[in-house]
């Protein structure tokens, strides 16, 4: 570790969190130019040693990745520990791989603090991708993993969907290995090599992986890659008519009109839809999944040109929250941005295509997770809490197949719609967001909230959004890993404990 | 008071009115593709200092980000800073410079070292300059490629203040603010890089 730092204020990423800290540390590897699993084994014995500081001084210890979260879900007043230079890569050999394993998928092991750029560009040099990632590639593997950060693919899943074994320090004296039951990853000579204590359980397996934070500190994941493939995208707008919305609840999009060849399937699937503009009008977004790179067609380039400075978004928010009537003309700016991309012809590997975050500066933004029956419904209300309070701010919609993970918000059988109420850091946008919560409850629409995202949560809320029995199952499984008060009071933090989680 | 002197008043009072949204821009380069490790706890805007220079603000990568660099360096006025300029004619530039580290780039490791798996890192030991662009105070910038710096970041980056571009800026009233700037990506031998040269690929010899 180095010397604690001076400076006694955390930011995130997004401005949107400040959080006095007693100390920041920053972890290293002890060789930066190469991966090695023995020095791999000496920064998780020096974590370790930190988790015993924090046990024994009755401290909370917290890792953090990008920082991109909105909210306090990875803040704490105690020890923070930045991951970022954490970045150790491995291959899985068949020696390190279990008996029965496919070891044509060729995983891959993962230290924490890999950013998602990074492992694409890993992944891309050994002829992979990943599955599925956000919309952007910031933010580090265990913290894309704690917070169940996800794409638009609708037949993947999000990120702790590929992820199949997870190598933790949640105590001192040892470190974990979970995976599920009934598929092991790992052989019992790699776990040596790690020091690992190997925990084979689907219920401990499916709560540490949606987790944030609060099983202890992620010392690496083993992820299953695809194949390298291409993304082929197409934008333009569509009308929101009954065909589209019996396609988006079916997920069957034969009868629906989206932009793309007639008859493929989407891979990845948006809707932006502008308040401002016309009730019945979306940008959609489809992305299909190709073999080869369709000929002709470019990767986007994003750099360079015009772009907004650092403080727009913020200016934004101020400005609207200070004169009325402004709003519609701020959502001139994002229907502008809208018309920065192609209508077509652009393709990618998924690393090109979700690639550095342009936005800067604070901003707001709040997604839930909800059944497909209810979208139609959700995006109206939506769109009337933003036209209500003049906000400046989008409405989007993704679609993730479900996952297994406990907390997880992608959970809505079978695949969940991700409504996002996204815009400037503005009083406006917050009572948008709020009354789009209040309503589609009073509407009795079941929904889940993103982790890393603006919500309401509290601990009767938690229940109700997940179910007790979901919660309750979380709630054990983080028992039967840190199994006394004072291990579990170290990976606590004041969001956890709002949520008595 | 003399006409003159009464001129000199109202410049003074209108340069120190305006001086805040005179100073609102921020110049940013940063290394294509190349995630930051911030080393200070303000993950938005990373670490920062000021930075006292005749005519010109620089930065260079310091040793705790080791051999990859920086991934981005942002060059901010101040209403204090521009003041000192408009009093120094434009001779003397404060900057608040705020950085953030690039991630280190380590070769891929085998789990067990049976099975070598050897990859490089790219350094493409490049350098640029360019004009870039900030309008309506700061709300929309153009002109600031990021530097294709292979598998690092920036060794070194600086913004020129330019007597034409100072008086534009305070002509237009801040709508419109050019500045200089040159970067220089990292390297083992970045100090003889060129623009848009050839990628040189460097074995680290991992695994």
């Amino acid at each position: 570790m180095s010397p604690p730092s001076a400076a006694p204020i955390w930011r995130n990423w997004h401005e949107t969190v400040s959080q006095p800290i007693r100390r920041f540390e920053v972890g290293r590897n002890g060789d930066e130019s190469q991966s090695t699993i023995a020095q791999y084994n000496a920064t998780a014995s020096r974590l370790r040693d930190l988790i015993r500081e924090a046990t024994d001084t009755g401290v909370s210890l917290r890792a953090v990745g990008g920082g991109w979260s909105f909210t306090r879900v990875a803040a704490t007043d105690g020890i923070l520990l930045d991951t970022q230079r954490l970045n150790y890569r491995f291959n899985l050999g068949p020696e390190a791989l279990a008996p029965g394993y496919d070891a044509s998928i060729r995983p891959v092991l993962l230290q924490c603090g890999i950013s998602i750029a990074d492992v694409n560009k890993y992944l891309a040099r050994r002829g992979q991708a990943l599955r599925t990632s956000g919309a952007s590639n910031g933010q580090t593997i265990a913290g894309a993993l704690g917070t169940g950060t996800h794409g638009g693919a609708i037949d993947v899943g999000a990120v702790q969907d590929y992820v199949v074994g997870i190598h933790i320090a949640a105590t001192p004296d040892e470190t974990l290995w979970l995976e599920r039951s009934e598929r092991r990853v790992l052989s019992d000579t790699a776990l040596t090599a790690l020091g690992a204590r190997r925990i084979n359980d689907d219920e401990l397996f499916d709560a540490a992986r949606v987790s944030f934070g609060s099983f202890g500190l992620v010392l690496g994941v083993v992820i299953e890659p695809d194949p390298l493939y291409f993304l082929h995208a197409f934008r333009d707008r569509v009308t929101l008519n009954p065909a589209l919305w019996d396609a988006v609840q079916t997920m069957q999009f034969g009868g629906a009109s989206l932009p793309g060849p007639a008859g493929r399937r989407p891979y990845h699937l948006e809707l932006n839809h502008n308040p401002y503009e016309s009730a019945d009008a979306a940008m959609a977004t489809v992305m299909l999944r190709e073999s080869q790179k369709p000929p002709g067609a470019k990767a986007p380039k994003l750099d360079g040109g015009i772009g907004k400075g650092d403080s727009l978004l913020d200016a934004i928010g101020v400005v609207t929250d200070t004169w009325d009537g402004v709003t519609p003309f701020a959502a001139l700016v994002f229907k502008a941005a809208y018309q920065a991309f192609p209508k077509a012809g652009f393709a990618g590997t998924p690393g090109e295509m979700f690639k550095d975050t342009s936005t800067r500066g604070r901003s707001a933004s709040s997604a839930m997770g909800l059944p497909l029956e209810h979208a139609q419904a959700a995006l109206q209300l939506a769109r009337e809490a933003v036209l209500k309070h003049q906000a400046p701010a989008l409405v989007a919609m993704r679609f993730v197949k479900a996952g297994r993970s406990t907390l997880g918000f992608t959970m809505h059988e079978p695949v969940t719609c991700i409504l996002e109420v996204d815009g400037a850091h503005s009083d406006r946008t917050f009572a948008a967001q709020a009354q789009t919560w209040r309503v589609l409850e009073q509407k009795g629409i079941p929904y889940t909230f993103h982790w890393g995202k603006m919500n309401d949560l509290d601990a009767v809320r938690v229940r109700a959004r997940w179910g007790t029995a979901r919660v309750q199952q979380w709630v054990a499984a983080r028992q039967r890993i840190l199994p006394t008060d004072a291990a579990r009071r170290v990976f606590a933090n004041a969001f956890t404990l709002l949520l008595d989680l | 008071m003399t006409a003159g002197r009464r001129r000199v008043v109202w410049f003074v009072a209108i340069v120190a009115l305006t001086s805040p949204v005179l100073s609102c821009y921020q110049y940013r380069q940063q290394a294509l593709g190349i995630t930051p490790a911030s080393e200070c706890p303000d993950f938005s805007r990373g670490c920062a200092t000021t930075q006292w220079r005749f005519g010109y603000a620089g930065f260079s990568a310091p040793d705790s980000c080791g051999t990859v660099g920086l991934s981005e360096v942002t060059l901010r006025d101040r209403p204090h800073f521009f003041l000192l300029s408009v009093a120094t004619l434009g001779l003397v530039s404060a900057k608040r410079v705020e950085w953030k580290c690039a991630r280190p780039a380590p070769s891929g490791g085998n789990l067990f070292a049976n099975v070598p798996v050897r990859d490089s890192l790219r350094f493409t030991g490049a350098r640029g300059r360019r004009t870039g662009w900030g309008f309506l105070w700061g709300a929309v910038t153009s002109g600031l490629p990021s530097a294709q710096c292979g598998d690092v970041g920036l060794a070194e980056v600086t913004v020129g203040d330019r007597p034409h571009f100072f008086l534009l800026t305070l002509v237009s009233g801040g709508t419109v603010s050019p500045r200089r700037v040159q970067w220089r990506c990292a390297g083992p031998d970045s100090a003889s890089g060129n623009t848009n040269g050839p990628v040189s690929p460097l074995s680290m010899g991992g695994r």
